[in-house]
């Protein structure tokens, strides 16, 4: 039997909890997914300086595993996409770029990585910094010893050659560090393994080997993506075949291209030598050369339906709307950024523009995405677009406005029965707002078919069934669906939030998170966990005396105040009155006193 | 309080780690893992952290979860989270410290919080995993990695806690174990 005090205690956890206001979202979780790498976990990989030229080398790994077993994690390895300078890949940036040469075998199980800075650094004091990751954590690296070959005649800024061994198979961050400050990193995927055991004794077991050999070398560079193994001769003639050859495999890959229905115009072959200890040689090389002229030149396909798709496109900067600063002229806008989100609005990734072209790419599998220009300072940005991985492939932005609206304004709903779609110009409806409605608005103008569409939310909860994407215009009388204020957020009542200039950590406290009345008070909130500051308005006015015996006096904003235990200790707070609104701000654990009297200082 | 369980679909994509998926956790479990841990350990803030370090664990260990009996499993990682932060803070958050100003029938929430911070941790993670989160007394020992015996002797001496620390000659004894969530 239950007695009534159970029933009650029931009723009273589920109220206490229910009190809570609920502000965590997926981009939260992801936030910290990102953030968990502890730079103290890494091991760093330390190689040696060189001179005025280093170029670096990798040795790929050897991992002690059977052929036939899967490489592990490739799926969701997001590794950088490349931006091409000069005429050749390089991936990182902003200050740093590395060339992952993944088509250059140089001896053995060996690829050169050449790592260019620019402008040219003090190579004395670089280093190159290497982690496993693993599931978006860090895994384990090892540092390995370094030989520096010299390639003074790769050109200005790039740095030295090392042999480089990779212990495990698994996605890999390289970051270049000059003088303790990281100019630049990329992910890359290194593997999967080739065997070091001993060869199958059986035919069936060499056969797998030998096809695993092949799958290494396919895998690993560009080149040759596309490539089927164990076929030659299927319609766009990209195929490789293998065969028992000394103590390993001779792996032949052959790939063709120009009007390959009719046969092909070009084709060109590798032919590879691989022991079972996992040596990989280049044995011969021949036909067209891949890196001629126009249609002469060789790209990889673009893989069919199911497969990954590469979207790419320029940022370059317009007339600015007529002004006359230096940077508004026609031309790539160097490093600006380009984040790919998810419909729903998750960060995928960021690319950057090529510093020479303005070209970014991106891979991703088959979906609808949002591509979202980040803002330059004095450029503006581009509107956002939304696309369809399997029918689109190209995008350019052209910045030449100031950012269109202030994002995250809290926004009057101008129409009846506004449709709330899941993705830009889908048809289904997940919510209808109505007239006089208000909702915040957090993303876009994405433009799909000519049309405008924001990603809204509404004003009273975190509520994803009603939140998503809105036409901005109505299509039939060229009215706007919503007022979005200029600049936001607006004020919330007689008594508005302060802002802060910072957060406690020194970053920028970005974008309002929480901005809801609850109970008789507004809150507002700013920055993620672990550097958020909650404030309270409209409440904790102590008057003259001290609200607490422990209570310490401060000042904040030119106004006295007072630092706050609450009971808790692990958590502060600072308490002011300004212009007959009281405020409270809720610092994060683990700031003491001392603490909260420095932030308040540079609130 | 008891949220649904993960289907196969849902459990597909946390093995492999789509990112949609911690979007859909919190939509099902957010709420009920923040309410469980609040009531552990009594700041919001530190709520806040362990619902995204249980997601994260989920994430981390997918490969241990089972359709059935994922709840059981999140709130498992969630009580541990919570007891290892506890450690180091023992006070109820005060930010909502006046929602029970206005008089209510039954319980005072304040009066609560303040009677379950009486209690050790172990015996208060039971009383929220048992009437908060509705896990049976066999789930609650396992979320807490605890034999049923000893989840029902905690569950009786928490409840005689707090009806000692609450209205004292108000509420009768009855027991735990003979709930009927079991």
């Amino acid at each position: 039997m239950t007695d009534r005090f159970e029933d009650e205690l029931r009723s009273a956890l589920r109220s206490a909890a229910d009190q809570l206001p609920w502000t965590l979202s997926a981009t939260d979780v992801l936030a910290r997914l990102e953030g968990s790498r502890p730079p103290s976990a890494w091991r760093r990989m330390v190689w040696m300086p060189l001179g005025a030229v280093i170029t670096v080398l990798a040795v790929w790994l050897l991992v002690a595993r059977p052929l036939s077993e899967p490489p592990t994690g490739k799926a969701e390895c997001r590794t950088s996409s490349p931006i091409m300078a000069d005429g050749r890949r390089e991936y990182g940036g902003p200050r740093a770029f590395i060339n992952w040469f993944s088509d250059q075998p140089v001896t053995g199980p060996t690829y050169k990585i050449t790592v260019r800075t620019d402008p040219p650094a003090d190579s004395a004091s670089a280093t190159l910094q290497a982690r496993l990751l693993q599931g978006g954590l860090l895994g384990r690296s090892e540092t390995q010893t370094a030989g520096p070959i010299d390639l003074e005649d790769e050109g200005p800024g790039h740095f030295g050659l090392f042999l480089v061994r990779f212990p495990e198979v698994g996605c890999w961050s390289l970051s270049v560090v000059v003088d303790d400050e990281e100019l630049g990193s990329a992910t890359f995927w290194v593997g999967p393994p080739i065997a070091t055991e001993s060869s199958p004794p059986v035919a069936q077991a060499v056969d797998s080997g030998a096809e695993a050999a092949a799958a290494v070398l396919v895998a690993n560079r560009d080149l040759f993506r596309g490539v089927v193994i164990g076929a030659v001769g299927s319609e766009h003639q990209q195929g490789s075949y293998y065969e028992r050859s000394g103590d390993g495999w001779r792996v032949v890959i052959r790939v063709g291209w120009g009007d390959c229905r009719a046969g092909c115009i070009y084709e060109h072959e590798w032919r590879f030598d691989v022991s079972t200890a996992g040596d990989v040689s280049l044995e011969a090389e021949a036909g067209d050369p891949i890196d001629g002229e126009g249609s002469a030149a060789y790209t990889p396909p673009v893989p069919s339906r199911g497969g990954s798709f590469t979207l790419g496109g320029h940022i370059t900067a317009g007339d600015c709307g007529g002004g006359s600063a230096a940077d508004c002229v026609d031309g790539p806008v160097p490093f600006a950024e380009v984040m790919l989100r998810t419909p729903d609005g998750l960060a995928i990734e960021r690319a950057m523009a090529a510093p020479l072209s303005g070209r970014f790419e991106f891979e991703m599998t088959a979906g609808i995405y949002i591509l979202e220009p980040q803002s330059v300072e004095g450029l503006g940005t581009a509107p956002a677009v939304a696309f369809d991985a399997e029918s689109v492939s190209f995008v350019d932005f052209v910045y030449n406005s100031p950012e269109p609206y202030g994002r995250g304004a809290l926004s009057e709903v101008l129409v009846d029965d506004l449709a709330v779609a899941p993705a830009p110009s889908e048809t289904t409806v997940k919510h209808r707002y109505q007239a006089g409605d208000q909702v915040y608005v957090t993303s876009g103008p994405a433009l799909v078919d000519g049309a405008e569409w924001y990603f809204v939310e509404p004003e009273d909860a975190k509520d994803p069934a009603r939140s998503g994407w809105v036409i901005g215009v109505d299509a039939a009388t060229d009215a706007p669906t919503i007022d979005i204020p200029s600049t936001g957020p607006p004020p919330i009542g007689p008594c508005q939030p302060v802002v802060p200039g910072q957060l406690p950590s020194g970053a920028p406290a970005g974008d309002i998170r929480l901005n809801q009345e609850i109970g008789e008070r507004w809150i507002a909130r700013w920055g993620p966990p672990g550097d958020r500051i909650t404030e309270v308005i409209g409440r904790f006015a102590w008057g003259a005396g001290p609200p607490d015996s422990d209570a310490r006096a401060g000042e904040i904003r030119g106004m006295p105040a007072w630092v706050l235990s609450v009971e808790d200790p692990a958590q502060l707070t600072i308490s002011w009155e300004e212009a007959g609104c009281g405020y409270g701000i809720w610092l994060p654990s683990g700031m003491d006193s001392q603490d909260a009297g420095e932030y308040a200082a540079r609130f | 309080m008891r949220g649904g369980e993960l289907n196969d679909r849902l459990v597909e994509d946390l093995r492999a780690r789509r990112s949609e998926v911690i979007g859909e956790l919190l939509a099902i479990y957010g709420r009920q893992i923040q309410g469980v841990a609040y009531l552990v350990v009594g700041s919001h803030a530190d709520a806040e952290e362990i619902v995204i370090d249980t997601v994260l664990s989920a994430w981390q260990h997918a490969d241990q979860l089972r359709a059935p009996g994922a709840l059981t499993w999140l709130l498992r990682i969630a009580t541990r989270h919570a007891l290892s932060r506890r450690r180091t803070s023992h006070h109820v958050d005060p930010l909502f410290d006046d929602v029970a100003t206005v008089p209510e029938p039954g319980i005072d929430r304040v009066a609560l919080l303040m009677a379950l911070d009486q209690l050790t941790p172990p015996v208060r993670a039971a009383i929220v995993l048992h009437y908060f989160a509705g896990l049976t007394v066999e789930e609650t020992a396992s979320a807490l990695g605890k034999a049923a015996n000893t989840v029902k002797t905690q569950l009786h001496d928490g409840l005689r806690g707090l009806r000692s620390q609450l209205a004292s000659d108000d509420w009768p004894e009855g027991d735990p174990s003979e709930g009927h969530r079991d």
